[in-house]
């Protein structure tokens, strides 16, 4: 198990190295330039130049790409052109809103989707299996943004007590509130403010977590050990829920550890749209500033969180399925 | 052909497909007005079910062109931007993970490395990312999608051909001599057709989502070309007093990409030879 | 464990039950909507209109200008040219304070300007500034701007400058935790979320009525909207929804207020280029601008139809122009002349992602259609947009618009001067040229100011580098509860009066 956490770990390093070379070439070969961005308009070539010399953008790109892997090694992923402050300070001011809306997601995806799918395939080939394919399937067909507005439009703006916009509090602060002073007003503001957001990126993973468990569940109910199962005169109950579904849950663990790795840059239009402050607008932001060392960073940072979280998604496979070694 | 019939999903899935099929091929006849005139004093009209001289059935957009012409002649596009940004992840993912899978070893190795990398970049980051260094338009989204979607196909293809490649028959190719061009295409790939076609099905729904995605924030399809995804981003803003303009594209997109996963679907039913019985 | 599960269920429904709704923004509090979030708090660093907006009500610059667009006092109390133009005085307030309790003087002025012209910072703004040579303190509330040119509207770019305080300006933190004179002072800041403010209870001028202000940057147009009419935010400028604005002036329970802007968007024509060098074939192109209806339909009525490099509110405006107004059968006599009519003409039109540039585009895509010109369209993201225009000559024709012009010098000098910084079309006129320059030295309040940039006007309109599409205005929403706040019409400057706002 030690051994293969190393080996995993080994592999990250090239890729790491390959993502940092890919974005800092895509920043820098992109047209379009950080100090013209901020350059007013009323700026000379002069102060192109000097600029230009102050940033450092007047050396060769490889010089450049060293110097700032050089610090990125030591943890230092540099200063945002723009904003003037550290790079990592910058990402991890946005690491929890960005955690807590991909978490919140995935519950309401799981939560919906699981037992949407073990429903369609208790029930397969029955208009029963069909419809729920097909509520699950519109989720993935609805373009977020337009799930985003049509909830602000039709369901925020009539109910009222849903915020339309920003972040209220900390779920996870809130929950821990709850348990420890039975006081919920700050996870009641916390999933108020996250709901919205939540179903919009939600949606489309649920289709995904529904098709997957559907699929998988129908596989395995078709091994040798559920028909051995069937055969000791278990309730088709027991048979699905305790052999059938823990099994069929493996693969479905593993979408959902690549789901929420790719939402924590990849929500931009649901957090544009709801105004929620998540790392993904920052890094678009960014882009749209030219803002190279918060892209550099902010990308770089992304998958790095991606490959530890399935890393840990293959790791909890030894709880699911104690069958499964790692050598 | 039987079997899709019979199946559910697939029957549902294949209508859909055939109905924008009909609409895709045939626009320049069904459409009731011309898609690309404009008449800037109609703007925003409201939808015209019925009466007499109706003559904008889903009302105007926001130059007073007819939505429910540019919603057909938009099919074209996004049947085009699925079909293409999915042919050509599939043939690059395909090839990759086939490679990777027989060949083994080192190339593989790299092969996965070079996967992980653009999977743990997120997808919509790497596609702005690209059209920002290639410049917006249809064919660089088009390519933006492709390359975001390679890692899955290639995935996909290197498992199946993983576990193919240990059958008996391959085993009595290679016994035979036969070359392994001739092996891998014929005798291993043939086989891993069906799945790969469900996959491409599945693939096309998301590259008509990512494209909508990509037109609201500006960087997809230019004008004159009518998207989908362009209608619903410029008409986003008037979603409270000329609904109509995101309704109609929105639930054109809900439908073609409802039909490709149910389609898709329903073959993964018919093709998986484990779920054939139980 | 299915019973703890279903007991934290229980909990999270309970705690649901019992919510109350969205509280409206705590009424201690104004909240202001801003449709992007402010790059920095610096105000010699700092180029965007979103990070003014919040700027100048932190910090304070000498004179400012007022909702009527006139210039008046601020920190200084009276200033006044020397004879000949070439020292510029300011009497400071003596009775300011800094918000860490610092008394404000003529050093803290000094720094400010010195620092902004010294070529080793990275202060984008300079050029502005550039005609100021040496700063004289004479004491510690009188202050001379020397100049080593003469520059009569040197003073309203002063009033783009507020001043930084000296003991202050070179901590390295200073641009995200700034320190002012302004009637609030900076709390803390959650980037892309929220700004907060409290008022500065030292302030020199009236006390500010509420003890917060709070700034939210929504960037999606339509969900700003939404967060103002459910209360979640009081007021916000700029950025309106045009469709929606009829409807929003006909509820009672919202106040809409609009002014003139400062700005103004046009097409911009390569003249340097092929079939573009012929003034007929621009004229042409700007002749089927269908203006009106740009106005009309696609803004709804917000703004004016484009006319001159100046905007109608300012006194040197002038309509006594040549007359390019929407017709397609002049343009279509104009390109005959030119002899390019019958020809396959195409020409390549640039624009950013902004959705009203995009509109443009393919309205003049569709009428040049109609007399034989092919108009392809390309929409670059802005970063790429802004380096082709500014560093290429890769463009035939290009949307754009100019912001902020509060003066007929920054109006056209920089755009049509032969060697104008922001000459993107590459227009050259001699006489244009000589008379940009000469109005540079003339009181501003004479007759003969008007006259020299009424026949430059007439000299750009006629000679048409530019295709003036449309000026801009300045909408405000406000919630009825809310009292003493006027539209602005430069938006920048849109909340520096916000501590006299009452919210009922």
């Amino acid at each position: 198990m030690f051994k293969y956490i190393i080996r995993r770990l080994l592999q990250l390093i090239p890729v790491i190295i390959g993502i940092s070379i890919v974005v800092f070439m895509i920043v820098h070969l992109a047209p379009g330039d950080p100090i013209l961005m901020m350059l007013g308009e009323d700026a000379t070539p002069e102060d192109y130049l000097r600029l230009q010399r102050i940033y450092g953008f007047d050396r060769p790109i490889y010089e450049q790409y060293l110097r700032w892997a050089g610090n990125a090694i030591q943890g230092d992923l540099g200063v945002s052109i723009r904003q003037g402050a550290p790079v990592s300070m910058l990402i991890y001011s946005r690491l929890p809103a960005t955690i807590e809306l991909a978490f919140v997601s995935v519950l309401l995806a799981v939560l919906l989707g699981v037992p949407l799918g073990v429903l369609a395939a208790i029930k397969r080939q029955s208009p029963v299996d069909f419809f729920s394919m097909v509520i699950a399937l519109l989720g993935v067909s609805m373009p977020g943004f337009w799930v985003a507005l049509m909830l602000l439009t039709y369901v925020a703006l009539n109910v009222g007590w849903i915020p339309m916009f920003g972040r209220g509090g900390s779920v996870f602060y809130g929950l821990w509130q709850l348990i420890t002073t039975f006081d919920g007003s700050e996870l009641y503001d916390g999933l108020r403010y996250v709901m919205l957001p939540a179903i919009s990126i939600g949606t489309a993973m649920m289709a995904i977590i529904t098709r997957l468990t559907r699929s998988s569940l129908l596989e395995i109910m078709g091994k040798d050990y559920i028909r051995t199962a069937r055969a000791k005169g278990l309730t088709e109950r027991v048979v699905v829920f305790k052999h059938g579904l823990r099994n069929a849950l493996l693969p479905v663990v593993t979408v959902v550890g690549i789901q929420f790795g790719a939402m924590l840059g990849g929500a931009v239009i649901t957090e544009t749209v709801f105004a929620w402050p998540g790392a993904g607008r920052l890094i678009v932001n960014a882009i749209q500033q030219r803002d190279f060392p918060i892209v550099q960073g902010g990308v770089l940072m992304m998958a790095l969180i991606f490959t530890l979280v399935n890393l840990t998604v293959d790791l909890s496979y030894a709880v699911l399925n104690p069958r499964i070694r790692y050598d | 052909m039987k079997k899709i019939i019979r199946n559910r999903s697939a029957l549902v899935g294949l209508i859909l497909i055939s109905i924008l099929l009909f609409f895709a091929i045939f626009a320049n006849f069904v459409v009731p007005n011309d898609p690309y005139d404009m008449d800037i004093w109609v703007s925003y009209g409201a939808p015209e079910w019925f009466g007499e001289g109706s003559k904008y059935i889903l009302g105007t957009d926001d130059m007073g062109r007819c939505v429910l012409s540019r919603i057909i002649m938009g099919s074209r596009i996004s049947l085009m931007v699925g079909a293409v940004a999915t042919g050509s992840s599939l043939i690059l993912g395909v090839f990759f993970g086939a490679i990777g899978a027989y060949v083994g070893g080192k190339t593989d190795a790299i092969i996965m490395r070079l996967m992980d990398l653009i999977l743990s970049i997120p997808s919509i980051l790497l596609a702005i990312a690209i059209v920002a260094t290639l410049g917006p338009g249809m064919v660089n989204a088009m390519i933006a999608i492709a390359i975001v979607r390679v890692p899955q196909m290639a995935r996909v293809t290197r498992s199946m051909v993983l576990s193919i490649k240990e059958e008996d028959y391959v085993q009595a190719g290679k016994a035979l001599g036969f070359s392994h061009g001739r092996i891998l295409f014929k005798h291993i790939l043939m086989n891993c057709f069906a799945p790969i076609m469900v996959v491409a099905t599945l693939g096309m729904g998301t590259a008509i989502v990512v494209e909508a995605g990509l037109s609201f924030l500006g960087l997809g399809a230019q004008p004159p070309i009518i998207s989908w995804g362009r209608m619903l981003a410029m008409g986003r803003e008037a979603i409270r007093s000329a609904p109509h303009m995101t309704l109609y594209p929105g639930l054109a997109i809900v439908f073609t990409v409802l039909g490709f996963n149910l389609l898709g679907d329903g073959l993964r039913d018919i093709f998986d030879p484990q779920l054939k019985e139980r | 464990m299915n019973r703890k599960v279903g007991i934290l269920v229980l909990a999270v429904v309970l705690v649901f039950g019992l919510g109350s709704a969205v509280s409206a923004a705590r009424p201690d509090t104004i909240v202001i909507g801003s449709g992007a979030e402010a790059v920095g708090l610096d105000p010699r660093l700092e180029t965007d209109v979103p990070s003014f907006e919040r700027i100048n009500v932190i910090f304070e610059a000498l004179v400012t200008f007022n909702t009527e667009m006139e210039l008046v006092p601020r920190l200084a109390t009276e200033w006044g040219f020397s004879d000949d133009g070439m020292t510029l005085t300011f009497w400071l307030r003596d009775d300011v304070l800094w918000h860490d309790g610092e008394p404000f003087t003529a050093e803290d002025v000094k720094y400010t300007f010195d620092w902004v012209l010294d070529g080793d910072n990275a202060a984008p703004n300079r050029a502005l500034y550039a005609d100021i040579g040496v700063i004289e303190i004479e004491d510690d509330y009188l202050v001379h701007f020397h100049l080593d040119n003469p520059n009569s509207f040197l003073l309203n770019n002063i009033a783009r400058m507020p001043v930084v305080p000296a003991h202050h300006g070179e901590r390295g933190d200073f641009r995200t935790n700034p320190i002012g004179t302004g009637p609030y002072k900076f709390v803390n800041w959650s980037r892309d979320d929220i700004m907060n403010l409290e008022a500065f209870n030292d302030y020199w001028g009236s006390e500010p009525i509420h003890p917060y202000v709070q700034f939210r940057p929504i960037p999606e147009a339509s969900t700003r909207l939404l967060a103002f009419e459910a209360g979640e935010i009081d007021m916000y400028q700029g950025g309106m929804v045009p469709q929606e604005l009829p409807r929003l002036e006909d509820d009672p329970n919202i106040i809409v207020e609009r002014a003139p802007g400062t700005g103004y968007s046009y097409l911009g024509f390569n003249t340097k280029v092929g079939p573009l060098a012929d003034v007929r074939v621009r004229q042409a192109i700007s002749r089927v601008i269908n203006r009106e209806a740009i106005v009309e339909r696609v803004m709804n009525g917000i703004g004016t139809p484009g006319v001159s490099p100046i905007p109608p509110t300012l006194p040197w405006f002038s309509d006594d122009v040549f007359d390019l107004g929407y017709d397609i059968d002049k343009a279509r006599a104009l390109l005959e002349e030119a002899g390019v009519w019958g020809e396959d003409l195409t020409l390549r039109l640039y624009t950013n992602e902004n959705p009203d540039r995009i509109r443009i585009a393919e309205i003049l895509q569709f009428e040049a259609a109609r007399v034989g010109i092919t108009v392809n369209v390309t929409i670059e993201e802005w970063g790429a947009y802004l380096s082709r225009i500014q560093d290429t000559e890769d463009y035939d024709i290009f949307i754009l618009g100019w912001g902020g012009q509060l003066d007929p010098d920054r109006a056209m000098y920089r755009q049509f001067h032969t060697d104008g910084p922001n000459n993107y079309t590459f227009f050259s006129n001699a006489r244009l040229d000589e008379l940009l320059e000469l109005g540079r030295t003339l009181d501003p309040t004479t007759q003969e100011s008007i006259e020299v940039y009424t026949e430059a006007q007439q000299i750009v309109v006629e000679n048409a580098p530019y295709g003036f599409i449309n000026y801009t205005e300045e909408v405000l929403i406000y919630h009825p509860h809310i009292e003493g706040i006027t539209v602005h019409p430069y938006s920048a400057n849109s909340w520096q009066d916000v501590h006299l706002v009452r919210k009922n």
